[in-house]
């Protein structure tokens, strides 16, 4: 798996990890007939992803993450969906390809594709 | 494979695939594969990472043959169903000895609100529990199960 691949993987980890601690979203799961063996192993994969992850975009990551309560951003035409600055053309990746930005305006760690 | 052309009152679509392999993981491959042909994925191995993720934090199988497996990734462009069927049972790992002949993979983009997720989650529980939908869905084609999946037919 890629770097920005693994840096999908993590936000949609803690996507799960926070539907996991909310009792009402559990108890709904449940009553469908799921069975839970709790978080332990979810906080596991998230540390073994820190070590797949270069050491800025994981920097990057935290502090979107601590500052506005999602690690990574989504840029559509060329518009951080987090502070909806328009992003500079040179900063966009070739064609068909998805590279990891950190915004200048706000400072979100963006997935541009 | 066979995809509905019917728009369904959730508007998202379906696959129907037969599983060649015992494995669960061979089974998401599988799915996964068949969704990434069509679109509905963007990146499968982001897809097939959250299914892992999914499955350590409790099996997705919910008894009876069934597995319901939705998940919410950014590896996901677009909402798409596939079910998986097999004959002969996939091993899901469930802990009992019960293997799996149905298994539902619903797939939704990251940003999806959790009651919106939970919601289309339950309503396609609910149709597995239901003894008739699990033994027409054996069959069904892919608008027929779409409609089984939906509640719109029993």
């Amino acid at each position: 798996m890629n770097g920005s691949a693994a840096v999908l993987e993590l936000q949609d980890l803690d996507q799960l990890i926070a539907l996991t601690r909310d009792p009402e979203s559990v108890a709904r799961l449940k009553r469908m007939g799921f069975k839970f063996d709790g978080t332990a192993a979810l906080l596991e994969d998230r540390a073994r992803l820190e070590h797949d992850i270069e050491r800025r975009w994981w920097v990057a990551y935290e502090r979107s993450h601590a500052r506005y309560g999602r690690g990574l951003t989504a840029v559509q035409s060329r518009v951080c969906q987090g502070c909806f600055v328009t992003l500079p053309i040179s900063a966009a990746p070739p064609m068909g390809e998805v590279a990891l930005h950190q915004c200048q305006s706000c400072g979100r760690l963006l997935i541009w594709r | 494979m066979v995809t509905a052309e019917l728009t369904p009152v959730a508007g998202i679509p379906l696959d129907v695939v037969e599983l060649r392999l015992k494995r669960r993981e061979s089974a998401w491959t599988q799915m996964v594969t068949t969704a990434h042909s069509i679109g509905a994925v963007s990146e499968p191995e982001v897809v097939l990472a959250a299914l892992a993720h999914r499955e350590r934090w409790g099996s997705t199988a919910l008894g009876k043959g069934c597995a319901l497996a939705g998940i919410r990734s950014f590896g996901v462009r677009r909402s798409h169903l596939v079910l998986g069927r097999s004959e002969r049972g996939v091993d899901w790992g469930a802990g009992d000895d019960d293997l799996v002949h149905l298994a539902v993979l619903a797939l939704s983009p990251h940003g999806l609100p959790d009651s919106t997720w939970l919601d289309e989650l339950a309503r396609l529980a609910q149709a597995l529990r239901l003894q008739k939908v699990r033994a027409k869905l054996v069959e069904a084609d892919a608008a027929h199960a779409l409609a089984l999946l939906e509640g719109r037919s029993a």
